[in-house]
């Protein structure tokens, strides 16, 4: 306990060295206010700059509920694909995969010194030379038949097609809701794809190398905009996690298994997006 | 003197080391699992009908003490066992039950006879986890069953109609800085998820499922049969009586 107030002491007196050094003291009354509008200032950006860098794709979930009466309305929808960060390895705590981000908000939230002495510096360093930055560069040929808004749009609008979600679908080049009108589509359907990848399977515990185990996950934003009214007819937040657990040594050795994956999960996807907007019983009986 | 001096801060360097480790893995924290009904009923559209409904545990031996870990927040390390207050089954059964009677159909206790339909639901997995994403921590919640109906054959017992997954993500912001300038170095690395984000997950995820599990086709298709079968039923029970 000695051991522990002397570290608080210590602790403290630095803490009051730093405030004293940097002015805190002032703004709080004790001595002169000239310094005061400027510290104020800076706290406030600061404090600011935290804020937003807190702000990340929020939570899984419906965002709008399905508007169905002018859902069922629709004739023909144009699909707009968006990939936000392409495949990725994230089976440690820390990952490599969401390195970039991390250290964006750290070096814009608290300034360059502080993000490059904790994150830039140690832990930017030991992501750098992770295990998962060394799988993804590894996996990457396997994942680029689907790592491209092209590929997942292609498959996509089929499996659409199959499962008989709209009467009728193109691929569009652009978000743009006005373009999508001229082309005659009633609707858009924005597919914001903001994170997939492997991920360790929950519960489960990492081991080193080939041995660890990884499952498909899929994070997705699926929005449906009317183009005539720039409504939003329908907003959720998709997050997928495969049911099928393999080690990282048979997403290496097995060719075209991340391919298999990803497209079950995007007909996973297909399947809900159906769901979610024809809540007929026979409808998926009635496809042809 | 000077092996005094090397013990003493030998001493001094390991309780502080001590004090940086996370605490024993024999922590629990329980949860409060619980669901809201939606307030139209998401099977609401559909004719009354009258079900048996059971929900089976079909998780590993090992997921059953416990739904997850509680990590700390810095070094994902362990910090407490995650446990339900409830068991885990009568929460999803518990779930399942209250959005069908908000959707107007009756679900029968035990004891209380046959339901025109009997939907067993075979639970494989209901786990939360944490890990750092971008610079928040992302907390997931997954649950998955096996929705089946009796086959009523004695080779068949049951046919599986469809699977259940549902995957909450709900993001927690780590803001290590002000918990750095706020509690000091050593409480900021210890800190740890806190029990009611946890709960927050796992009600998501628990939402998640019902929603899914109330929009399955298969499902609403069984209902359906069993409303025609409980207004058959209904139709012929006065007849019998004057019988």
């Amino acid at each position: 306990m000695p051991f522990a107030a002397d570290i608080s002491r210590l602790r403290d007196s630095h803490m009051k060295k730093v405030f004293d050094a940097i002015g805190v003291m002032r703004v709080c009354g004790r001595q002169s206010m000239r310094s005061g509008p400027r510290i104020c200032a800076a706290v406030g950006v600061l404090g600011a700059a935290l804020l937003l860098g807190g702000c990340t794709p929020g939570s899984s979930g419906t965002r709008i509920e399905p508007k169905l009466e002018e859902i069922s309305r629709i004739q023909k929808v144009g699909l707009y694909v968006e990939v936000q960060r392409g495949f990725g390895v994230r089976l440690q705590y820390l990952s490599s995969a969401d390195r970039g981000s991390l250290e964006q908000m750290l070096v814009g939230s608290l300034g360059r010194f502080l993000g490059s002495f904790m994150y830039g510096g140690v832990l930017g360093l030991l992501v750098e030379y992770s295990p998962d930055r060394n799988a993804t560069v590894r996996l990457k040929p396997q994942s680029a038949p689907v790592d491209s808004e092209q590929a997942i749009g292609r498959a996509l609008l089929n499996m659409f097609r199959t499962a008989s979600v709209f009467p009728a679908g193109e691929l569009v080049q652009s978000g743009s809701l006005a373009l999508a009108r001229e082309r005659g589509n009633d609707a858009l359907l924005v597919f914001t794809i903001w994170r997939w990848g492997l991920r360790l399977p929950p519960g489960s515990k990492y081991e080193k190398g080939d041995k660890a185990l990884a499952q498909l996950e899929l994070n997705v934003q699926v929005k449906l905009v009317s183009s005539a009214t720039q409504k939003v007819l329908w907003k959720r937040n998709e997050s997928y996690v495969d049911s099928e657990c393999y080690s990282l040594g048979d997403f290496k050795s097995q060719e075209g298994l991340v391919v298999r994956r990803m497209e079950h999960a995007l007909q996973q996807v297909c399947d809900w997006t159906a769901n979610e907007i024809h809540r007929t019983p026979y409808h998926r009986e009635a496809m042809p | 003197m000077k092996l005094k001096r090397v013990i003493t801060e030998f001493v001094a360097v390991s309780a502080f080391s001590l004090s940086l480790c996370p605490g024993c893995a024999s922590k629990q924290v329980s949860l409060t699992l619980d669901y809201r009904p939606t307030k139209a009923g998401l099977l609401s559209e559909l004719n009354p009908a009258v079900l048996s409904l059971r929900v089976v545990d079909h998780r590993p031996l090992e997921e059953r003490n416990g739904i997850g870990i509680q990590r700390h927040v810095l070094s994902g390390t362990e910090h407490a066992v995650v446990t339900s207050r409830t068991p885990v089954p009568q929460v999803v059964y518990n779930a399942l039950k209250a959005e069908l009677e908000r959707s107007g159909h009756r679900v029968l206790e035990s004891g209380q006879g046959v339901g025109a339909t009997t939907i067993d639901v075979a639970l494989t997995q209901f786990l939360i986890d944490s890990k750092m994403a971008d610079a928040d921590i992302e907390l997931l919640g997954t649950i998955r069953a096996e929705v089946m109906t009796p086959a009523g054959t004695a080779d068949m017992p049951s046919i599986s109609l469809f699977t259940v997954e549902s995957a909450n993500v709900h993001r927690v912001r780590m803001n290590v800085a002000v918990r750095v300038l706020t509690r000091g170095l050593v409480p900021a690395i210890r800190s740890h998820v806190s029990r009611s984000d946890l709960q927050k997950t796992m009600n998501g995820a628990l939402a998640e499922f019902v929603r899914r599990f109330c929009l399955e086709p298969n499902l609403r298709q069984a209902l359906v049969r069993a409303a025609q079968e409980t207004g058959t039923r209904s139709s012929a029970s006065p007849a019998t009586k004057s019988q």
